[in-house]
């Protein structure tokens, strides 16, 4: 299991479960650390790995966590429509890459919570919620900004049959040094690595999420911040 | 079975035969700058849009694929033009964008490949939002879509083409226009590639297409069997002929069957070779054998 440090013991805490959650399932944790977990801490679930509704169902049921985050907009609108579910607090991913104020209202009309906005949209915080009564809007504090919006590859599945948003790996072929060929001649070398971002005038979200499973040196697990907003 | 395409500018409308097809999708949905973008020239949308009505194409209009807030004034005001010209469908792949047509406008919608639809309950979700048509997202296999004819959707799916890998909030080329020595919008007219040992990607605008051709003319029996609705030809960053010449070979391919000739060429077009995308379950830049041994 994964130690939650004491710092963060008055914060959320978010974790994977195996074969559910995004990433290595190497530092995600299995149905009964997660529930042991529950008893302590503020605990939300990333179901973040694009399953059928059934399976993440049976999951959330079974589950007393403060909240879940689910990858599949179809499966938020079922849980949000079964009465016994419906209570259930839930985070759209940001693999569910919402870029505008009409996604954010359509994200509040069935039901959504807490919605991660992708990174390039921090700037337009203040839109945003300025468009919602209920939503509350999770942003990246520290984040790695990749070649494609988050939930918008498909590089790992297509040149290595690896599917990032059903498997949860992703094999970083944008790492790979890349010649940019122009009417047959080749002009540079580009990488397309991710870079790391810090923003820091944030403040108007009401959760701040610090990316950390692909960023082990600095974050042990992912640990989000409420802000005083 | 409909059989579609896309074109981006009235050029490349006016400069083909699209005969071949049933009905078209105007517009690059990749970026609003693209040189004569059909959905960023309402003079020239018009023109394209009399043409096509004139040959009895179906004409759909396609949306930016990726739009911001400062994207969604342009959409709408998009959405009214094609609303103004009664248009057969819009294509969007944005919740948001969808939500709005379907609310305020009650239009025809058909929820493009990048719109995340990979589970029963989203295809279920967009029924319910009364949304005609879907595309499966890229990565799925003919099983995974095969599950999704239990609802009133109608199903749309590549059968050729460069299909789309992923989308950026900006352009990568603009990068390039110093080494090039062009800018927007001459840069993406070039023959540009990534290339990465035998990895090859195209960029296009904010889009990254596959470097190969999919190609699925060895296997159409398969996915006929799902009794699919609408088969496109991913044309929108050929060059000039490319979408005529294979839309020709589907439509044969449809009619009479294998040709081996018509094969032979729709390699001779991919000049990074022929994959299969997704359907079976595979690295989508894989081709697996089929008819042709």
């Amino acid at each position: 299991m994964q130690k939650v440090s004491p710092e963060i013991d008055d914060e959320v805490i978010y974790v994977g479960l195996k074969g559910f959650s995004r990433y290595s399932d190497d530092n995600a944790l299995n149905l009964d650390e997660i529930k042991e977990l529950c008893e302590n801490k503020r605990v939300f679930l990333a179901l973040n790995r694009v399953v059928e509704f059934e399976k993440i169902k049976e999951i959330v049921e079974k589950l007393d966590c403060n909240g879940f985050i689910i990858n599949d907009l179809g499966t938020i609108w079922r849980i949000k429509r079964d009465n016994k579910l419906k209570h259930k607090v839930i985070t759209s991913s940001v693999g569910l890459n919402p870029l505008n104020t009409q996604d954010i209202q359509f994200f509040e009309e069935i039901g959504v919570d807490f919605v991660v906005i992708p990174p390039e949209i921090n700037c337009e915080i203040d839109k945003i919620k300025n468009k919602t009564k209920k939503i509350k809007i999770e942003a990246f504090e520290f984040v790695l900004m990749e070649m494609f919006y988050k939930g918008r590859c498909l590089l790992s599945a297509y040149f290595d049959g690896v599917s990032t948003k059903k498997s949860g790996i992703c094999t970083k072929r944008c790492c790979e040094k890349w010649d940019v060929i122009v009417n047959n001649k080749t002009i540079k070398s580009k990488l397309f690595n991710p870079k790391a971002v810090k923003f820091v005038e944030n403040t108007k979200a009401d959760l701040l999420k610090i990316e950390g499973r692909q960023f082990r040196r600095y974050a042990n697990g992912v640990s989000n911040k409420h802000t005083n907003a | 079975m409909e059989l579609v395409t896309n074109i981006p500018t009235l050029e490349a409308l006016s400069k083909c035969s699209i005969e071949p097809y049933d009905a078209i999708y105007l517009g690059n949905p990749y970026c609003w700058d693209y040189d004569g973008n059909l959905i960023s020239n309402f003079n020239d949308l018009d023109v394209a849009i009399e043409m096509l009505r004139e040959m009895g194409k179906k004409v759909y209009i396609t949306t930016f694929a990726a739009p911001r807030n400062a994207d969604l004034p342009k959409i709408f005001k998009l959405i009214d033009k094609a609303l103004e010209l009664n248009v057969d469908a819009i294509e969007s792949t944005n919740y948001g964008v969808i939500n709005y047509i379907k609310k305020e406008h009650e239009f025809k919608v058909h929820a493009g490949g990048f719109t995340n639809i990979y589970t029963s309950a989203t295809v279920e979700l967009l029924e319910n939002m009364g949304v005609e048509r879907i595309m499966p997202a890229y990565e799925l296999s003919i099983e995974d879509i095969e599950k999704f004819k239990e609802y009133k959707v109608e199903i749309e799916v590549v059968i050729h083409g460069k299909i789309p890998l992923g989308i950026s909030h900006n352009c990568f080329l603009l990068e390039f226009k110093n080494d090039v020595g062009l800018d927007c919008p001459h840069l993406c007219k070039q023959e540009i590639w990534y290339k990465s040992d035998d990895l090859v990607l195209k960029p296009f605008g904010n889009a990254t297409l596959s470097g190969k051709d999919l190609c699925m003319y060895e296997h159409i029996e398969m996915l006929n069997e799902l009794k699919l609705d609408a088969y496109r030809i991913e044309s929108i960053s050929e060059r000039i002929g490319y979408r005529e010449i294979v839309g020709k070979i589907y439509r044969r391919r449809l009619k009479d069957g294998f040709n081996k000739e018509d094969f032979e060429k729709l390699k001779s077009l991919a000049e990074h070779g022929m994959c299969n995308g997704f359907y079976f379950n595979k690295a989508g830049q894989i081709y697996v054998g089929g008819l042709n041994g």
